[in-house]
């Protein structure tokens, strides 16, 4: 691995005790170099699959002429190809990520924290990392590359991104959805403040591609329990809207909204099988990475 | 409503702090830069009119607090239910418990008198009203309103005392009404008890509509409760008399007396007197018929002594305290006259009208004229001719003006004289017409010079003839007249004396005056009357005596019958002596009145000030059913009403419960 310039969001303490780890893909993938990832792609390994009866057209090189030898009759050999993952880091970019409150670390702080670990971890192990950050006003696309360099240049692209402008994820999964052909793993990280009618089809349209899609929902605890006590002037982080509130009179309505708006990101995500996974700014994530890949090591096969 | 403290309204402008806190709050806040706006937009959308309906209330909430502290600091008042809700118990209580000595029947037995009945059943109502109201002790003897810190205070200090003295109501009720308006009290009740007592009340006295007035102008209206006791339950006899009979200028060994028995019953009974003049006892007997009897004896005092004082006594009855009637004996008077007359033979007939019932070796002097002042010892001058003019004139009128009398006779000079002096004077000799005369036929016989005597018998005044009179010109008080409505005697008041006019001789061409059955007694009761300034006053009423010396203490004045050590001449009957001189104190005479009032006939009088009666059997402070316009004080109400509207002020600006959305798929 290169030697990794220090950036503000990157602990390589974590990223070295989450080394050990491997990030597995649920499903199969597509890849050019051989990994430890499954591949679609029958016959290319050593990995002893399953038999199957032979149908005219099938490859005779792959026909098992022990078990015709021993028993007359046709059996296919099938082997199952490890190929290394094409995963892509989706941040979004919008202004409400850069709501700090009275933290140190945005959102979009944090889901660069979590983000660079898990990009470190699947560079390790010999994955290609993508990333694509986008906002209404600026995008920032890099390809999928196992280049270990690679990993500085994200870096570099994360940490210069200014976050600001409306929320866009939705067109930037389309966009993704339709450039990327082959399967990967798609980790999206997003307070999801933004219409979920728009986002749910790009969603299933990575999903729809054969994509593994994991959703970091990074959101604030001021946003959650919406603490205030004074009569407060919000201003819009992606807009001009600005409203004089007393909070202790909205704060019902306001929480009965956003809990609404959770639930229903709770339940369309689940209802297509993508992974929700909720992380608060300034919490401990090195615990929630650690539970993310272990799960997946659990359910890969 | 009426306000107690109008002036705290003044701060009603404090009402405007609330609302300017509220703009200037709304002006003040801090600046959040927000991702989750969506929200946020929906809530204030979803809440706005919710939102401003809370802070309208709470804005409501902090004025009405401002303002119902404002109305309990300005101490409202209102009548009606609401009066009564928020009222309660009274600010202040005035106990007035008739103290006058009628009020001390049933006393003389083993049954309670009335007044201790009456504080019996005041000290046990007040249980309720101690903590939370005032007490005020008006004094009926003295009218004083002090206010006092307990019952026990008030009871110890004057209603332990029993008095002789009489109650006058109205004068205790404008003493309360002055109290009130000096010291701004609250919703007041005046407790009164009394046996009702006509005489004590004067229920027809015009000053009644007065008292009522005021009562009602006040802004707080105060209530009355009577507790009417009965004040003919037990029988009773009592003593009373004017004064000894014609004590004239003194008596040597025969003192005739002459007192009333008053009963209030109109049995037929015999009863036994005791009479007592100094040590010296005589026992009588007295035959009552109805409900007054007159009872005349002669005290007969053989031997040198001077009897100073007479005690007439009944046995105990009903009311002990009007048992005993206290005479002192006047000493001899001996009266200087003198007598100015132009015509000797006249001036005679006055000086022996003059000497008949005086002592011996009086001095008289007979004169035709005053070359210079009169002494400052004499008791009158009697003046018969031409009125004076220059010094004589100045003497007469300063003699008058420092308390002498002085009897003007007309001059028989036919010319017409215009002098006049005391603003009268005479006109010209009149003559009757022939074969006829002028008579008398109107003179009051209730008082003064021509009163009938003693007995209840006219002076035969009507019985005179007269041939001669000079009409008399003047801006006095007629006291006797013709048929024709001329004065034969009027009245002048001058400085500390007067003067008497006659307008008449006593000379056979002038009328029959002479025979002397009118002029003779005329001339007695005047000069009686004029000696009566150098004597100091000896009968004095309870109640009724006040120091007249400023080196005189009311200690000073010991009681000589009965010795009862404490005894107070202002309050109890009896005889009292400082140094040589003697008093004797009774009740007033009013006291004796068997007439009483029931409670209806205060209603009249009394309506604007929500007037309860109730027997002495009954608390007084039952409610009454017209009892519906009890004015009170709302303080009480406000105060709470501030509670309320700032606990509402608190629960509007409370913030939610502590909800906010859960982090369970933290992690997941």
């Amino acid at each position: 691995m290169p030697e990794i310039v220090p950036t503000p969001f990157f602990d390589p303490e974590i990223a070295s005790r989450l080394s050990g780890f491997a990030l597995q893909a649920r499903e199969a993938k597509e890849g050019t170099m051989s990994g430890i990832h499954k591949s679609p792609h029958r016959g290319a390994s050593v990995e002893f699959s399953e038999y199957r009866d032979y149908v005219p057209g099938d490859d005779l090189r792959r026909l098992d002429w022990r078990v015709f030898a021993k028993t007359d009759r046709f059996y296919m050999k099938e082997f199952e190809a490890e190929t290394n993952l094409r995963s892509y880091f989706v941040l979004d970019g919008s202004g409400s990520m850069s709501y700090r409150g009275d933290l140190k670390d945005s959102k979009f702080d944090h889901a660069r924290r979590l983000s660079s670990i898990l990009s470190y971890v699947l560079l390790r192990q010999g994955d290609a990392i993508g990333l694509n950050i986008s906002n209404s006003e600026e995008a920032t696309e890099l390809p999928s590359l196992r280049r270990p360099s690679h990993l500085q240049e994200i870096f570099h692209s994360m940490a210069k991104f200014e976050c600001s402008g409306e929320n866009t994820l939705a067109e930037s999964l389309h966009k993704l959805a339709d450039t990327s052909k082959r399967r990967g793993l798609f980790l999206i990280f997003s307070d999801f403040f933004c219409d979920l009618d728009a986002l749910m089809p790009a969603l299933q349209h990575l999903r729809h591609q054969k994509h593994e899609v994991a959703l970091f929902e990074i959101l604030h605890p001021q946003e959650l329990n919406f603490d205030f006590s004074k009569s407060t002037r919000f201003r819009d982080l992606e807009g001009p809207t600005e409203l004089v509130v007393e909070p202790s009179i909205v704060k019902k309505e306001y929480l009965k909204f956003l809990n609404h708006h959770l639930e229903q990101l709770q339940s369309a995500t689940s209802r297509h099988h993508l992974e929700l996974i909720r992380s608060l700014v300034e919490s401990e994530y090195e615990q929630q990475l650690v539970k993310f890949i272990t799960s997946r090591m659990n359910k890969s096969g | 409503m009426s306000f107690l403290q109008p002036e705290i309204l003044f701060g009603l402008p404090l009402l405007l702090v609330p609302i300017l806190i509220h703009l200037l709050n709304r002006r003040r806040y801090r600046i959040e830069d927000w991702g989750a706006m969506q929200f946020l937009i929906q809530a204030t959308r979803a809440s706005t009119s919710r939102a401003k309906l809370k802070q309208i209330l709470i804005l409501m909430m902090r004025t009405l607090a401002v303002l119902m502290l404002i109305f309990f600091l300005s101490r409202p008042l209102a009548g009606g239910w609401v009066g009564q809700l928020g009222g309660g118990k009274p600010d202040t209580v005035f106990m007035v418990i008739d103290r006058s000595a009628s009020m001390e029947l049933g006393g003389g037995s083993e049954l309670k008198s009335l007044r201790e009945q009456a504080i019996q059943t005041f000290e046990k109502a007040f249980e309720l009203y101690q903590k939370d109201s005032n007490l005020v002790w008006v004094d009926t003897v003295s009218s004083e309103v002090i206010p006092v810190d307990s019952f026990d205070t008030m009871k110890n200090e004057w209603l332990s005392e029993v008095t002789d003295t009489t109650t006058s109501f109205p004068l205790v009720m404008m003493q309360i009404y002055d109290w009130i308006q000096k010291n701004s009290v609250g919703i007041s009740e005046v407790w009164i008890a009394s046996d009702l007592q006509v005489s004590n009340w004067q229920l027809d006295d015009s000053i009644w509509e007065e008292i009522s007035k005021k009562f009602e102008d006040l802004p707080q209206k105060v209530s009355l409760k009577v507790l009417a006791m009965d004040g003919t339950k037990s029988a009773n006899v009592g003593v009373i008399s004017n004064s000894l009979i014609d004590s004239g200028f003194g008596f040597s060994d025969e003192i005739p007396i002459r007192v009333s028995f008053i009963q209030n019953s109109i049995d037929d009974k015999t009863i036994p007197v005791e009479i007592r003049a100094d040590e010296a006892t005589y026992q009588s007997e007295v035959e009552l018929a109805g409900e007054r009897t007159i009872w005349r004896q002669t005290v007969s005092v053989s031997g040198e002594k001077t009897v100073p004082w007479i005690n007439v006594s009944l046995p105990d009855d009903g009311n002990i305290h009007d048992n005993n009637y206290y005479f002192i004996v006047p000493p001899e008077i001996q009266p200087k006259v003198i007598i100015v007359s132009e015509e000797q033979e006249i001036g005679s007939i006055i000086q022996a009208a003059v000497s008949v019932g005086i002592p011996k070796d009086s001095p008289i002097y007979l004169k035709t004229s005053l070359d210079e002042a009169p002494e400052a010892d004499t008791s009158i001058i009697i003046w018969q001719g031409a009125l004076p003019q220059a010094d004589t004139a100045g003497y007469l009128v300063d003699f008058v003006e420092s308390g002498g009398s002085l009897l003007f006779l007309p001059s028989t000079d036919e010319r017409v004289v215009t002098r006049e002096i005391f603003d009268t004077r005479w006109n010209e000799i009149q003559l009757a017409e022939e074969s006829q005369y002028f008579a008398i036929n109107n003179w009051d016989q209730q008082s003064g010079p021509v009163a009938k005597t003693a007995e209840g018998f006219s002076l035969p005044l009507d019985k005179n003839n007269f041939l001669k009179r000079r009409i008399l010109q003047s801006s006095g008080s007629s006291i006797v007249q013709f048929t024709d409505e001329m004065s034969f005697l009027l009245q002048t008041r001058n400085g500390k004396g007067r003067t008497y006019w006659m307008s008449s001789l006593p000379i056979t061409d002038w009328s029959t005056l002479g025979q002397g059955f009118s002029f003779v007694p005329i001339l007695q009761r005047i000069l009686v009357e004029a000696s009566g300034r150098f004597v100091a006053p000896v009968q004095i009423e309870a109640g009724r005596f006040f120091l007249d010396d400023e080196n005189v203490s009311l200690s000073d004045w010991r009681p000589v019958f009965p010795q009862i050590i404490g005894m107070n001449p202002q309050l109890q009957s009896g005889v009292y002596k400082n140094g040589e001189r003697l008093i004797a104190v009774n009740p007033p005479t009013e006291e004796f009145g068997t007439n009483f009032y029931n409670g209806g006939d205060l209603k009249p009088l009394l309506g604007a000030m929500d007037l309860t009666v109730v027997n002495a059997e009954t608390k007084p402070t039952g409610n009454d059913q017209d009892n519906n316009e009890l004015q009170s004080e709302l303080w009480k109400i406000f105060l709470l009403s501030m509670i309320v509207f700032l606990g509402l002020e608190s629960f509007f600006t409370l913030p939610p419960s502590q909800t906010s959305v859960s982090n369970e798929r933290i992690g997941a």
